[in-house]
């Protein structure tokens, strides 16, 4: 396994599309590091210059201490699993297990015994004869992950190896990538549109928006002071919601004012506040749903119109809008709540997060 | 549905219930036999009628001359004889002739395999500069009728003293744009993955091309080949050209010569012609399982 670096990587396709700009990251040995964004934000292009399938337009790309920019990805020893696959469909399981193996020469005992352990990992052991077209979704997924995990390359890259399978197999899966993480030691790559894989799976997470890096960090660290509203509402499910605020004093207190509703600030979120300046100017409030709570002291309060509410067993979710903007509250499923009626929900002010109206960046240092 | 059954049954006991679905499914079973035989005799029907030309060749081949020239229509021949085939034999070295044929469009059609499929493999999956530019170029060349360049062509074998030689026949067909193309058009439709995955994989581009490429494209290759051949084997007028001996000739020009004016004999030259075109109607039989087969079901996702 092995460390990864890339400094100010940029790539321009021929077509002038600028799909990956400036972009500066360490991956640390056994490390799980997520990229994660919206479609088409250059996660894929990122992932396909590492293995050397695109070429980097400018920047560079060191493994091992090594600049790989000009190495053909057979050179790089890296090992790559596919959305779509990409199974021999003329090979049987263990043909294309084996192929890597064979490719290097290894001697057949070794590829057999090699073949097997994988097999017997990701529990395909009775599927090594036949051929992909006679495999399912999840079988053939499978496959593919032992078709790399065979080999002992440098690090693996995964580019939404999960998004073809169906909820379920996919919940099943990722925790069978952890495990596989674990017990293999592995550098992983991984790229995900998925926020909750991202979460679940990662030690350490890339949010990318539109080429650029917003934010790399450890899950919790992007959840609890994610650097800017894209990567706050981008992080967590329901996400975030945001209201445009005025910040004002009212009785020797700092309060954020909106519609209506009046919320006091925390001493430090009071004092940070004062600090840079934002007394009298408008915020953004961003507050996730489930920090919404049933009860809580009456200053904390907002009143929200249900329009609709959501049961989702352990919780329900109830959407409204304040001012215009909608609104989503997790809470207990025994919170007496209608669609249509008039509810206080209390917020948690020790975790709310204010944004600048204009950088959109994060204003309270927690 | 069960319940719609039942209620229509009500009043009829469960014998007559089951002699009547008897009844039904029989229908159904007549039916679909009918409406298959009518089907086959009508395939039939058109067969024969596309096939009597070719049916009527191989019959008169085997008819005494007699027979042919008469007022009757004789589709059949009374008294069949190999004597049409002998004569044919006789008068020209056919045996020698058909050789010839098989190694220059053997050849032919190996080299053109080998060729456009590395052609077409670069084309469709290298990046180099000028890639297409250069494929254009290529193409460009399809416009060129082969009429228009045979008088320089033959200046410049005939320069290298090759004239009457098989390398004449075979070198100047080793490639063929129309392949490239084909190859190419075939190739686009190969899922661009699974390449890159043996190349991460570490496979090189030779590897790649035997392991995955070439059984993975067998149907492309089994068609070409069966097109490269039969145009090989059908060639004329180059042969015509550079070819003068009796070792050298090829079956197409080898056939002109039973055509003779002093001694015409229709039934000994289409003995001649049937022997000559059962080796490509092999080839396509052989062939045309290549043809059908698809090799890609399964090869992504699923
Ligand atoms: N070969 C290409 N030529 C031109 N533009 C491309 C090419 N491949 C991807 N792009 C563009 O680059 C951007 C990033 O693509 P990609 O990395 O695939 O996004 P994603 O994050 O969804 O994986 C997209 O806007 C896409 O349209
Ligand atoms: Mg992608």
């Amino acid at each position: 396994m092995a460390s990864l670096s890339l400094v100010n990587v940029c790539k321009t396709f021929k077509n002038g599309q600028i799909a990956v700009k400036d972009f500066n990251l360490d991956i640390k040995d056994e490390e799980f590091l997520i990229l994660v964004g919206p479609s088409g934000c250059g996660k894929s292009t990122t992932l396909r210059m590492i293995a050397g399938l695109e070429e980097i337009s400018s920047g560079e790309l060191w493994i091992d201490g090594a600049l790989m920019n000009l190495t053909v990805p057979q050179k790089r020893d890296l090992a790559m699993v596919f959305q779509s696959y990409a199974l021999y469909p003329h090979l049987t399981v263990y043909e294309n297990i084996a192929f890597s193996l064979r490719v290097r020469n290894i001697p057949q005992i070794e590829i057999e015994e090699r073949v097997k352990k994988a097999a017997d990992i990701l529990c395909i052991r009775h599927l090594l004869d036949r051929k992909p077209f006679a495999l399912s979704g999840g079988q053939k997924q499978r496959v593919a992950i032992g078709s790399v995990i065979v080999r002992k390359p440098k690090a693996y890259l995964m580019d939404e190896p999960l998004s073809n399978l169906d909820a379920k197999l996919r919940t099943q899966m990722r925790v069978e990538l952890s495990k596989i993480h674990k017990e293999l030691g592995a550098t992983i790559i991984y790229v995900t549109h998925d926020q909750v894989e991202a979460m679940t799976l990662g030690t350490k997470i890339v949010v990318m928006n539109a080429g650029v890096i917003q934010q790399a960090a450890p899950p919790e660290v992007l959840y609890n002071n994610p650097v800017n509203k894209f990567v706050a509402g981008f992080i967590g499910s329901p996400s975030m919601n945001f209201i445009p605020v005025w910040v004002e004093r009212r009785e020797e207190r700092i309060c954020i004012v909106f519609s209506n509703n009046r919320l006091f600030l925390n001493e430090d979120n009071a004092h940070c506040l004062i600090e840079s300046g934002y007394l009298g100017r408008r915020v953004y409030l961003g507050i996730r749903p489930e920090d919404f709570h049933e009860t809580g002291p009456k200053e904390q309060a907002i009143k929200l119109k249900v329009e609709i509410k959501e049961v989702l067993g352990s919780d329900i979710l109830l959407h409204g809008k304040i001012g215009g903007n909608p609104i989503c509250g997790r809470l207990k499923p025994d919170f007496p709540s209608e669609a249509g009626t008039e509810v206080s929900i209390f917020a948690d002010m020790n975790r709310i997060l204010l944004f600048d109206l204009d950088t959109e960046e994060n204003i309270l240092d927690h | 549905m069960e319940s719609v059954i039942e209620m229509a049954a009500k009043d009829i006991n469960s014998d007559e219930l089951e002699n009547f679905k008897k009844k039904i499914l029989k229908k159904a079973l007549f039916r679909r036999r009918a409406s298959k035989l009518i089907l086959t005799i009508l395939n039939l029907f058109v067969a024969l009628f596309l096939l009597l030309p070719l049916l009527y060749a191989v019959s008169i081949a085997f008819m005494p001359s007699n027979e042919l020239f008469t007022t009757n229509l004789n589709l059949i021949p009374s008294t069949p004889t190999f004597n049409n085939f002998r004569q044919a034999m006789a008068k020209i070295p056919l045996k020698r002739f058909i050789v010839n044929s098989f190694v220059v469009a053997g050849f032919i059609t190996m080299g053109q395999i080998i060729s456009c499929s590395l052609a077409a493999f670069s084309f469709s999956f290298l990046d180099f500069k000028g890639k297409n530019v250069l494929f254009m170029l290529v193409m460009a060349t399809m416009m060129i009728p082969g009429e228009a360049t045979i008088i320089s062509n033959y200046l410049t074998v005939s320069s290298l003293k090759w004239l009457d030689t098989y390398q004449v026949l075979i070198i100047p067909y080793l490639t063929s744009a129309m392949g490239i193309f084909l190859f190419r058009q075939f190739y686009k439709s190969f899922p661009i993955s699974l390449y890159e995955s043996a190349r991460i994989d570490g496979c090189s581009n030779l590897r790649f091309i035997y392991s995955i490429l070439i059984p993975l494209t067998k149907s492309a290759i089994g068609a070409m080949a069966v097109y490269t051949f039969i145009n090989a084997w059908n060639m004329y007028l180059w042969p015509l050209l550079v070819t003068g001996s009796d070792k050298m000739r090829t079956v197409q020009i080898g056939i002109g010569m039973l055509d003779s004016v002093d001694s015409q004999s229709i039934s000994m030259m289409i003995a001649g012609v049937v022997m000559i075109i059962v080796p490509s109607i092999s080839v396509f039989i052989i062939g045309q399982k290549q043809l059908i087969r698809g090799m890609f079901s399964g090869a992504v996702k699923g």
